[in-house]
């Protein structure tokens, strides 16, 4: 085949392996269609492609009518190394390599670069080029056929872009996402159901999804699907619901399960998207355990009320007596649980325990009650007969005591005693002249079975002259044993088994 | 405002209470005092009612459940071992952490109703 589009003889090859045909043509196999240059033209000019013809100076020699339309250039433009002015300057480069150690190897090539078309934009096509020899032998040159695959590229592009978008989502996800065929062979798993269970795509890929779960399931599953196929009865799938997964280590976990069905090729396959709910459970049974703690202690604070109620009436010997008495008391506990609650029931600031307490009989600006001693978190199994006493000591301060005078003053100091222990005085200074009581009223009764009783310490109160004092010893918890409430229970999780 | 000893028929029992809370204790110690029965304690703790529960002659026991050191499970199996009744009170609706066959025993709630406080003692400790 020549490259001459000048009325020499050309000789197609009609299939493409011109050094085959040479032989087989030496042998007398005459499969060969010799053209006039004019029939090339019209078959290079109808054919739907576009092709192209280079010379031994490796400058082109021929362009056909799809060539050129698809250019809109002329003959004369393109011919020699006209055509590369059209070829993207990005890909040029590649191009002209590919084409020129191509010929100089008189190897075949293909390659894709993008061509301007008549319009401007530029199109990728994909080039095929074949070296041709004569009939007796010699190279000489070459031939190329170009299609525009612009749109199966684009098409390609946007696929491969979609694709890595989903890849990107399925290995991105928060939540594990296992793919299983009809026999529950895993096909896929991603890097979350890995680290879930533990286990690598490697090892888990083409077994069957049973691994991932204690029995009963693990026996089960072939069953549960087998069920779901002939019966069509779901039990989870487009339901979903809580199971127990089992990593590789055999440990088991809480789980949400939900699983879909797909048809891929006309197999059916099952997603699912499981999640690790081991702290929505904790915090479930956290909260029941909360609930159950605050009942009781609604029962047991009721419980403090209707004794109190009880033991206040039979100090008290008229109702107008009783009202105060019983009010301050009842308030004295609200006021405990309120600081309590707003402390989350980790405890309050001893500091702040006092000055509640002895806020009511602080009068503005003046400095009759001061409260001195080290940073002390009181528990809250503490801080209530604590405030109690307290409150018990102040409005008897009120009504017969320092705080009862104008000038009356109280200190309260508290200090670390050894080993939890604390020590907490309590000094009236200022007020009337203090007479011991012929008998022991309910509400020191109160003081020495709160501190004694619930607090495990002990408790003095004396009535020097001067003004009463009264001094409690008990033991402070630290902080980790300082509330039930902050202890979570270790009762096991119960969860409901199942699967499809 | 208490029934007066000679009507409750709790007359002489010796009954031993074990509660935390000083002023439940002190309530029941009252009510119980008024009906004319002995109380042993109050106890706060698992180690006083345990020491209680070993040493006195008793005709029963009221027992809260969770008290200051744990619960009074051990008390109560101290208690069955001596054959000696007793039922339990309790601030929670269902208790945790003891076994079931004491699960069957009475339990009243709180807060405690004195007729029926009054009612359980007699049926549970008076023995004819």
């Amino acid at each position: 085949l020549t490259r001459h589009a000048s009325g020499v003889e050309v000789i197609i090859n009609v299939m493409g392996h011109s050094r085959t045909e040479h032989a087989l043509a030496a042998e007398g196999v005459t499969n060969q269609v010799t053209l006039s240059d004019q029939q090339f033209r019209l078959m290079a000019d109808c054919a739907p492609v576009l092709l192209w013809l280079s010379g031994l100076d490796k400058g082109c020699t021929f362009f056909n009518k799809g060539w050129l339309e698809f250019t809109g250039r002329t003959m004369e433009q393109e011919l020699g190394t006209g055509w590369a002015e059209g070829v993207h300057p990005d890909d040029l480069p590649k191009c002209l390599e590919t084409y020129l150690s191509c010929f100089d190897a008189r190897k075949s090539f293909q390659m894709e670069y993008r061509l301007r078309r008549h319009d401007g934009v530029y199109r990728w096509i994909i080039d095929h080029g074949t070296p041709v020899f004569a009939d007796d032998g010699p190279f000489q040159g070459f031939i190329g056929s170009c299609v525009d695959i612009t749109d199966r590229k684009l098409a390609e592009q946007s696929l491969a872009a979609s694709q890595a978008r989903l890849r990107a989502i399925v290995e991105t996800a928060v939540d594990g996402i296992i793919t299983i065929d009809a026999r529950g062979t895993v096909h896929t798993i991603n890097p979350a159901a890995e680290r879930l269970f533990g286990v690598s795509a490697a090892e888990i890929v083409g077994r069957n999804v049973n691994v991932l779960m204690p029995e009963p399931d693990r026996s089960q599953h072939d069953q549960y699907i087998r069920n779901y196929l002939t019966t069509g009865v779901a039990r989870i799938i487009g339901i979903g619901r809580e199971v127990v997964g089992r990593r590789s280590d055999g440990s088991t976990f809480p789980m949400d399960l939900a699983v879909s069905e797909m048809r891929i090729d006309g197999e059916r396959m099952f997603t699912g998207i499981v999640r690790d709910i081991t702290d929505r459970k904790r915090a479930e049974q956290r909260q029941v355990f909360m609930m159950q703690e605050l009942d009781h202690r609604v029962k047991n604070n009721l419980a403090a009320v209707l004794s109190i109620a009880e033991q206040t009436m039979s100090a008290t010997t008229s109702l107008d007596q009783f009202r105060t008495a019983f009010t301050g008391r009842i308030t004295a506990l609200a006021h405990a649980h309120s600081a309590l609650a707003a402390s989350k029931w980790e405890g309050i600031e001893m500091s702040e325990l006092v000055h509640l307490t002895l806020e009511p009989y602080e009068r503005r600006g003046s400095k009759r009650v001061h409260a001195e001693g080290p940073a002390l978190r009181i528990p809250p199994e503490v801080a209530s007969p604590l405030c109690m006493a307290l409150h018990e000591l102040a409005t008897n301060a009120a009504k017969y005591g320092s705080l009862s005078a104008p000038q009356g003053r109280v200190e309260v100091r508290w200090t670390w005693l050894q080993d939890d222990g604390v020590r907490l005085q309590w000094q009236e200074s200022g007020g009337p002249s203090v007479v011991t009581p012929q008998h022991r009223g309910f509400g020191t009764e109160l003081i020495e079975g709160l501190i004694s009783y619930e607090l495990g310490g002990r408790s003095t109160i004396e009535y020097d002259p001067h003004g009463v004092t009264c001094e409690m010893a008990f033991a402070v918890p630290g902080p980790t044993s300082a509330s039930r409430l902050a202890q979570a229970p270790a009762a096991a999780i119960a969860l409901v088994k199942g699967g499809f | 405002m208490f029934d007066t000893a000679p009507s409750s028929g709790l007359s002489g029992l010796r009954i031993l209470l074990v509660e935390d809370n000083f002023l439940i204790a002190a309530y029941l110690k009252r009510l119980l005092v008024a009906w004319g029965a002995e109380v042993i304690g109050p106890a706060p703790s698992v180690e006083e009612g345990h020491q209680l529960a070993e040493r006195e002659a008793l005709n029963g026991a009221i027992l809260d459940i969770n008290i200051i050191g744990g619960n009074s499970v051990a008390i109560a199996q101290r208690l069955e071992a001596r054959d000696t009744p007793y039922f339990f009170i309790t601030g929670y609706g269902s208790p945790q952490g003891i076994p079931e066959t004491m699960k069957r025993r009475t339990r009243l709630k709180k807060p405690i109703d004195e007729a029926a406080l009054q009612a359980v003692i007699r049926n549970e400790f008076v023995r004819n």
